[in-house]
């Protein structure tokens, strides 16, 4: 009873703290250990990951820049809905009141916006990384597809929330990308009536993208999210630092050094985890990966942020489904089928992108073999990594020559003209 | 790894640079033709807007008597006794209000003769600011 | 285990907690010293010098975000934001943002109701000064406009309405008028009006074919305020016009091989020419009336015969003319002819020239596909042809049309629609885009009033509150025996009944009766004076008969009357008319009026006034003479009803020989 206020309050405070982390500052290996094991990022990390996941020129964290942008984008974007109005004059005078009204409103409408940009080339980047480490190799082909959706869904995330600001880029961008999907053959004007919800942009259309863009879209985002990362939690992160055993030599052995907890150690799973591991090689994920984590946050925060200090998110005139500008031109990332669109519909609109999800979908499936897997360039995929990059160099020249040296009629300009 | 940022914040940096730079390059800045042309004729003798508007009204009013460039040379002038004052060195025309006055009320408001008639019921109170911002130019532009 | 990298990432860590730091301080900041913030700031500072502690507790500064919704008009304008002393006579002068808004727009449309951009145009919404777009902005439709093209949203209400404040817009809309723009094109605003060149039946009669020529090829290198634009027309294009138009010959003119021409007395003719008057509708060498053509070169361009039947009965020769009839002996007529001919021309002109007897087919032929490309029956009646209605484009919504899609050329402008039609108006064929429009030779600065009539044209769906509009007047020609003698007289074409006629001459004649007296006007119309000492458009001498100007009295006492200005009661008392004449000194009325030779000689001439102007008529103007004639040069006195009586009663008692009162109001 004679205990001094304050000890008891320091004792309260950290009963309260312990409820919420519950191994204090670890200070020993278990400790450290049992941080990863007590807590929440156990869904995402193990305990012990090993040292070469931790270069960062193995993996440039481009998909752990993805999942960041993926947060701020939903931050962002819940506090955006708060002004917006999905109705067409309306819709466009609340980005007017973000810019001119809204406290802050408009670093989030910047900070959303260039997120969003960053987040298409990040996740492919992050697609491109995975294709020239040979990441996709067996046990994660599965991973790769859902990869793969993911970069659709993002593509279709920013392509709906193109036209949420309802000015005369948004309606034409939209205009112009919904009229390459009517390409598609015999599905092509159902799909674009489906999207559009009439035959023009209109209202209808405003609440549909907004729809997809604030629910559907962020929702199965969110679960592809969820089983993308637990996939290459429970697969392991490819290309060990020393020397990498065969899959096939481990495939239906259940390697002691693997590592399960909890009722996971239940699930006899031959395939978990399949890499074998040095305990020498290994160090704690508390502090060394979330530390970086962190750290890689933190400097994505900040970059956005001067970028959105820096650069305004555009906005032109309300749109005008009567005045047409020249050009008219989809979204940036669509830009290199517009390209191709130019030459012919067909190639452009219908050939081309399917050809290249379908190829990106059947990739794992066809390019089993496991040689150069986990390493840069391996010599061992010198042809594949060959033609992948001839694919990303075009497309990123298609996309280029799109953006910047298309003018009136699309005819070539200058961009410093 | 190093290398490799410094050259990423090389082409950051240099990038927008560049590009402000190719904006920079335009020759004259294209002109607004109808804008000019009405300047060119409204605001003869840099005259402001509001003297460009009391020139016009000056010149139906009040230029019979006090003449075109307001020194009392008007056509009527020679009937008037006394005649017209010389508005370019009058030293009340520099006085807004005194001018405001005799325009709206009447020289004879300012117990003068009653010659030069009340303006105020048939001119808006604009017109005759207007009115006032040309008096008042006339005697600027005194040289 | 201990991370190598742990010290440089603790170090990272550092730098970029530092950052974020820094960069969201940033944010905060930037957001603490908006534009609109500072501004009311630096507003509240001025405010305290300004107004006194008594003024400052009244006002209850305001703060923070201010707007005004127009929900009718579908507009936020936040310009009050800043501009906060805008409704604040103190803020007169004050500097911008601050100062008040100048004269009495504000009262006459109060910013509840008209808001800002309405008028001025701009981003209503913004809240600094860049993105209110007081200077032309990338995405912004329409910046504010400078107080020299403003005038052309005054017309996005003031629909084809006189609007006295828009001396601009008021002139451009007289100038499409007169230039008859809407011949071609439709324009809304000025659906009804009509414009007519001079029919073209006869012109094979008419004109010498050398003047064709010159006047196709270029009509101002003639004259030079003609009408009619340069077609720009190749050489063969001309050739085939003239021969075209030569060939219209459908009313014959009057047979003068009777006449002897070489007796005319050109001396005869040009007295006669003086005693008409002609100058007050026809300019020579710059000076008269603009009425009709210029005589300047009319030796040049006419044939004798047809002169002659023209000044004989211009009705018959050209129906539509504005020109009036007069009574001349063909003797007169002869002289007459015969002195314009002689004295108005460039050089020797040569005989007479026979009338065209032969024209080539072919040529006739192309003149006439020429005459239909370029709608020249838009503008002059040809019998033998279809009226070609308006070949031009409709200029409904011309100022909403996306400056994208206008073409400019090479001229080195702003892209805005405005800009546009400017260009096009001075030079229809600059823009590099063939046109059919002629090059009318505007000035500039007519360019630029066209402009802003024409960009006062929206497509906008105001609220029918918003719309000032005017029909306009439907054609008021009198029937009987006064309507034939107005219309051999030619009394519309300077006078005007219920808004329809000329506006050459300062009186409508709407309440004419009322105005003044009967034997007056039967003495006026046989021999016009002048009533004014310093106007040079007089009304022509028409020789016209006694029992025609009784008819005209008569009609006008019984029909073109004001009740408001009868019901006078003109019975004035001596001591009425003293008053009077000591108002009329102290007011200063000499100072522009006439009587006998003493006074100004700006007003008319006032010592027979009592002959002229009925007692009524004298006490209206002289209470109100803004309500008569808007813009007159008769000040308003503000007089009171005695004083204003009293100086009737003097004014009345003018001319007519007794100084006693008399019984006034019409006979």
């Amino acid at each position: 009873m004679t205990e001094p206020i304050s000890k008891r309050a320091a004792r309260w405070l950290n009963g309260a703290g312990r409820s919420v982390f519950r191994i204090g500052w670890p200070q020993t290996d278990k400790d450290r250990a049992a941080a990863m094991i007590s807590s929440f990022f156990l869904h995402i990390h193990p305990a012990r990951v090993s040292r070469h996941a931790l270069r960062p020129t193995y993996t440039f964290a481009l998909g752990l820049i993805s999942a960041i942008l993926f947060v701020i984008l939903s931050v962002t974007g819940l506090a955006l809905m708060l002004y917006y109005v999905p109705y067409p004059p309306e819709a466009y005078r609340s980005m007017k009141d973000l810019q001119f009204v809204v406290t802050f409103g408009i670093v989030l409408r910047n900070m959303h916006r260039w997120s969003a940009h960053a987040m298409v080339v990040v996740v492919f980047l992050h697609m491109c990384r995975v294709f020239w480490t040979g990441s996709y190799k067996p046990p994660r082909e599965f991973n790769w597809i859902v990869g793969v959706v993911l970069l659709l869904l993002t593509l279709g995330l920013s392509f709906t929330g193109y036209l949420l600001p309802w000015d005369q880029l948004a309606f034409w961008a939209i205009t112009v990308g919904t009229n390459i999907a009517a390409y598609a053959p015999v599905v092509g004007d159902q799909v674009k009536y489906l999207l559009l919800g009439g035959h023009m942009i209109g209202p209808m259309t405003l609440l549909r993208f907004y729809v997809l863009h604030c629910v559907i879209l962020p929702l199965a985002m969110l679960m592809l999210i969820s089983l993308h990362v637990w996939r290459v939690r429970k697969d392991g992160l490819s290309g060990g630092s020393g020397q990498m055993l065969p899959v096939e030599e481990v495939a239906g052995v259940f390697p002691a050094s693997t590592k399960t907890y909890g009722l996971m150690s239940l699930s006899k799973r031959p395939r978990a985890s399949v890499e074998s591991r040095d305990p020498y090689d290994e160090v704690f994920a508390w502090p060394h990966l979330l530390y970086r984590e962190l750290l890689v946050a933190l400097a994505v925060i900040v970059v956005l942020h001067a970028l959105s200090l820096v650069f305004m998110a555009p906005l032109e005139e309300i749109a005008e489904p009567t005045r047409t500008p020249n050009p008219a031109k989809a979204p940036w990332y669509f830009l290199g089928l517009q390209e191709l669109v130019h030459y012919s519909a067909l190639i452009g609109g219908v050939i081309v992108p399917t050809v290249l999800v379908v190829a990106l979908l059947a990739l794992p499936y066809v390019d089993r073999g496991t040689a150069g897997a986990g390493r840069w360039f391996a010599p061992e995929r010198r042809v594949s990594n060959i033609v992948f990059t001839v694919i990303v160099i075009l497309l990123a020249g298609l996309t280029v020559t799109g953006t910047l040296f298309r003018g009136p009629n699309w005819a070539w300009v200058w961009p410093w003209k | 790894m190093s290398r490799l940022l410094r050259r990423a914040c090389g082409v950051i940096l240099v990038l927008p640079l560049s590009l402000t730079a190719g904006c920079g390059r335009r020759a004259t800045p294209p002109s607004d033709a109808v804008v000019d042309a009405i300047r060119a004729e409204e605001r003869v003798g840099n005259l402001s807007y509001s003297e460009g508007q009391g020139k016009h009204l000056f010149a139906q009013y009040c230029a019979t008597c006090h003449g075109d460039e307001g020194h009392g040379d008007g056509q009527n002038a020679s009937n008037l006794n006394p005649p017209p004052p010389d508005i370019t060195t009058s030293k009340n025309a520099r006085d807004a209000a005194y001018l405001r006055r005799v325009i709206a009320q009447g020289s004879a408001a300012t117990g003068r003769s009653p010659l030069s008639p009340p303006w105020g019921r048939s001119l808006s109170a604009q017109q005759i600011d207007y009115l006032v911002a040309y008096c008042q130019a006339l005697t600027r532009t005194k040289r | 285990m201990k991370d190598p990298a742990s010290r440089s990432l603790h170090v990272a860590f550092a730098a970029l907690g530092l950052a974020f730091l820094a960069i969201f301080s940033w944010v905060l900041f930037s957001e603490g010293v908006a534009d609109w913030r500072t501004t009311q700031t630096r507003f509240r500072a001025l405010e305290t010098t300004i107004k006194n502690p008594h003024q400052l507790a009244a006002a209850a500064s305001v703060g923070g975000l201010r707007q005004i919704w127009l929900p009718e008009l579908d507009r936020v304008d936040r310009c009050v934001t800043c501009h906060l002393g805008i409704e604040d006579p103190t803020f007169a002068g004050a500097p911008q943002p601050f100062s008040s808004h100048p004269g009495t727009w504000l009262a006459t449309h109060p910013s509840d109701r008209f808001g800002c951009t309405p008028c001025h145009d701009g981003q209503g919404q913004a809240t600094d000064y860049r993105n209110a777009a007081h200077q032309p902005q990338p995405f912004v439709t329409r910046p504010m406009r400078p107080l020299e093209t403003i005038e052309a949203n005054c017309g996005v209400c003031h629909r084809a309405v006189d609007a006295p404040d828009a001396p601009r817009l008021d002139e451009g809309r007289a100038l499409i008028v007169q230039s008859g723009c809407f011949s071609c094109h439709e324009i809304p605003g000025f659906d009804g009006l009509t414009f007519h060149g001079p029919a073209l039946d006869s012109i094979g009669f008419k004109v010498r074919p050398e003047w064709l020529r010159i006047w196709l090829k270029d009509p101002k290198s003639y004259l030079e305020r003609s009408k009619m634009g340069n077609f720009r027309l190749s050489n063969d294009e001309i050739t085939g016009l003239q021969a075209f138009l030569l060939s219209q010959r459908v009313i014959v003119p009057l047979d003068s091989t009777t006449i002897d021409w070489p007796k005319a007395d050109t001396s005869n003719g040009r007295a006669l020419f003086g005693e008409l008057r002609c100058v007050s509708c026809h300019t020579i060498n710059g000076r008269g009336g603009t009425m009709g053509p210029e005589l300047r070169r009319i030796g040049d361009k006419v044939r004798r015969d047809w002169l002659f039947s023209f000044l004989k009965d211009p009705h018959r020769v050209q129906p539509e003319t504005a020109m009036l009839q007069y009574r001349l002996t063909d003797d007169q007529l002869r002289d007459l002819s015969a002195f314009l001919l002689d004295e108005y021309r460039a050089g020797d002109t040569g005989p007479e020239p026979p009338p065209v007897a032969y024209q080539d087919a072919r040529a006739v032929a192309a003149g006439r596909a020429v005459f239909e490309r370029r709608g020249c029956s838009s503008c002059h009646r040809l019998g033998s042809m279809k009226q070609a209605g308006r070949i031009g484009p409709n200029l409904a919504g011309i100022a909403d049309r996306n400056p994208d899609e206008l073409v400019f050329g090479n001229a080195n402008v702003r892209h805005t629609a405005d800009n546009y039609i400017f260009l096009k108006v001075l030079h229809p064929d600059a823009l590099l885009q063939p046109s059919l429009m002629p090059t009318f030779g505007f000035a500039r600065i007519d360019a630029a009033r066209i402009a802003l009539a024409l960009a006062s044209i929206r497509k906008t769906d105001l609220p029918s509150s918003y719309v000032r509009t005017r029909p306009p007047p439907p054609p008021n020609r009198p029937a009987g025996r006064f309507g034939e003698l107005v219309t051999r007289y030619r009394c519309l074409s300077c006078h005007s009944i219920g808004g329809f006629g000329g506006d050459l001459s300062t009186v409508p004649l709407d309440r004419i009766g009322s105005q003044l007296k009967h034997d007056y006007v039967v003495t006026y119309l046989q021999n016009p004076g002048a009533v004014r000492v310093s106007v040079e458009a007089r009304m022509p001498l028409f020789h016209m008969l006694s029992e025609e100007a009784t008819t005209i009295a008569d009609y006008m006492s019984t029909v073109l009357l004001d009740d408001a200005v009868d019901r006078y009661d003109a019975m004035f008392t001596a001591a009425e008319a003293r008053r009077g004449q000591e108002l009329y000194a102290q007011l200063g009325c000499a100072a522009c009026h006439q009587m006998g030779t003493a006074g100004g000689y700006v007003g008319p001439e006032l010592s027979h006034t009592g002959d002229r102007l009925t007692p009524g008529w004298i006490a209206a103007w002289l209470t109100s003479p803004t309500t008569y004639k808007p813009g007159t040069l008769q000040p308003d006195y503000g007089l009171s009803r005695t004083d204003a009586r009293a100086l009737t009663a003097y004014l009345s008692s003018l001319g007519t020989g007794e100084r006693s009162p008399r019984a006034g109001g019409r006979p």
